[in-house]
């Protein structure tokens, strides 16, 4: 599970605490394993190994990034410091493409 | 996460066998009569709005994304917004719509307007009224079309224009690219005419002749979608009529089954037709590269076994692969 290149910022509590949600112009499918994600905004088509896919489908509009970091860490069994930076790198990354927004903030 | 290009995503669902992207063609009727029209053929009643919704259900299931919801015209459905509707929101697929928008209505625009849609296509065969409506059968279609993109363009809706290069518009092709960009939509031609669905060749008389697509395509490039080899009928893409047959793409001329007898599912990964339509390999074009012919059918096996229906056509790989299906 490893960092994406510009990924590897300080993790600020201030993003534990975020709520992410999938934009509304944003279309997804899984197989398996794997998602493809487009956004209809952007028209670009994406696909996810099976981590960030992991990542994706827990986002719910309801779960925090503390929650999804939770779920990811119990179902790989992985040290959760281990896995907290990839995951808020992942999702950034989303973030960054306009693929996910945080309406419900909390900072 | 990687950002794919669209030949990159389809390269993969042909491996795996997904029906990535699908076009349904929601019925067979028309408000126009355009003169090159292949006229969807419907052997049996078209799909109630119950049938089009578990059919959505099952492409949503079998990884569909990107849907094309094309006609006949679409808008002549009085279901279609119910329809389009519960594709976004149930469906979650990525909608294309082919209309020609000639029953475009401000409330109609609102709705297109109001959903998450990837785009809305439409067709210009004429860059003035005189030249589309002719194309079209229909005096007024001309403004009629020109009015639908107006209120689509007013309200954001991602909008793009095509047209069939025929013989009796190719003069005019410079004149309806200007067009678009006054109306600032992009838009891109196509020179493909195809038989009509029941096998008739009426079409095939305002395609251009051999040395006009030469022509065509020494200035503006090769634009054909079907490069030899590249095809990918019957891996990633299929298409379904508004009785519910299922074909490997629109053109082809013979279906794979109806959905109204089996289900998806099985005629995607089992029917002897899908399995014929997805053996060719780009080996299977070589000679084609070199095939005097080629200009004609520009490398799309359904255009080349459209044209070896009902009479002698030069090319004996089309005739040959028309009697593996028939």
């Amino acid at each position: 599970m490893s960092n994406r290149k510009g990924y590897n910022r300080p993790v600020s509590t201030d993003i534990l605490k975020k709520v992410p949600a999938v934009r509304r112009n944003v279309t997804t499918r899984v197989m398996g394993n794997e998602a493809f994600v487009m956004s209809l905004d952007t028209v670009k088509t994406y696909s996810m190994n099976e981590t960030a896919s992991k990542v994706w489908t827990l986002i719910d509009g309801v779960r925090t990034v503390r929650d999804i970091i939770r779920l990811v860490t119990d179902e790989y069994d992985v040290p959760e410091n281990d896995c907290r930076s990839s995951v808020i790198g992942i999702i950034r990354q989303f973030s960054d493409e306009q693929l996910v927004n945080f309406p419900d903030r909390h900072d | 996460m990687t950002e794919s290009s669209h030949p990159d995503i389809y390269a993969v669902m042909n491996e795996r066998l997904i029906p990535f992207g699908v076009s349904l063609e929601l019925t067979a009727k028309c408000n126009l009569d355009c003169i090159h029209c292949y006229h969807v053929n419907c052997s049996r009643p078209e799909l109630s709005t119950n049938e089009v919704k578990s059919l959505l259900d099952e492409l949503s299931g079998l990884g569909t994304m990107e849907l094309t919801l094309s006609g006949g015209e679409p808008l002549v459905r009085d279901d279609f917004t119910g329809i389009l509707e519960y594709a976004v929101k149930t469906g979650g697929f990525s909608v294309k719509i082919f209309s020609n928008l000639t029953l475009m209505t401000p409330p109609l625009a609102d709705f297109f307007s109001s959903l998450p849609l990837n785009s809305v296509e439409t067709t210009l065969l004429g860059p003035d009224e005189a030249l589309h409506d002719r194309l079209t059968g229909r005096r007024g279609s001309f403004e009629a079309t020109l009015s639908g993109i107006e209120l689509l363009r007013e309200r954001d809706v991602r909008l793009s224009a095509k047209t069939i290069v025929m013989k009796k518009n190719i003069e005019y092709l410079d004149a309806m690219y200007h067009l678009a960009k006054k109306l600032e939509i992009p838009f891109r031609h196509d020179d493909g005419v195809f038989v009509e669905s029941d096998g008739s060749r009426k079409p095939l008389a305002h395609q251009l002749p051999d040395t006009d697509l030469k022509r065509l395509r020494r200035k503006y490039g090769a634009v054909s979608l079907h490069h030899p080899g590249l095809c990918n009928i019957g891996k990633s893409v299929m298409s379904i009529g508004p009785d519910g047959c299922v074909y490997p793409c629109g053109p082809f001329p013979v279906p794979a089954g109806n959905v109204r007898d089996a289900s998806l599912r099985d005629i995607w990964y089992d029917s002897p037709v899908m399995g014929q339509a997805r053996k060719l390999r780009s080996d299977d074009y070589r000679v084609c590269r070199s095939c005097r012919y080629l200009v004609r059918c520009n490398g799309c096996i359904a255009m080349g076994m459209g044209l070896a229906r009902g009479r002698r056509y030069p090319c004996r790989l089309a005739a040959s692969r028309l009697r593996l299906l028939i």
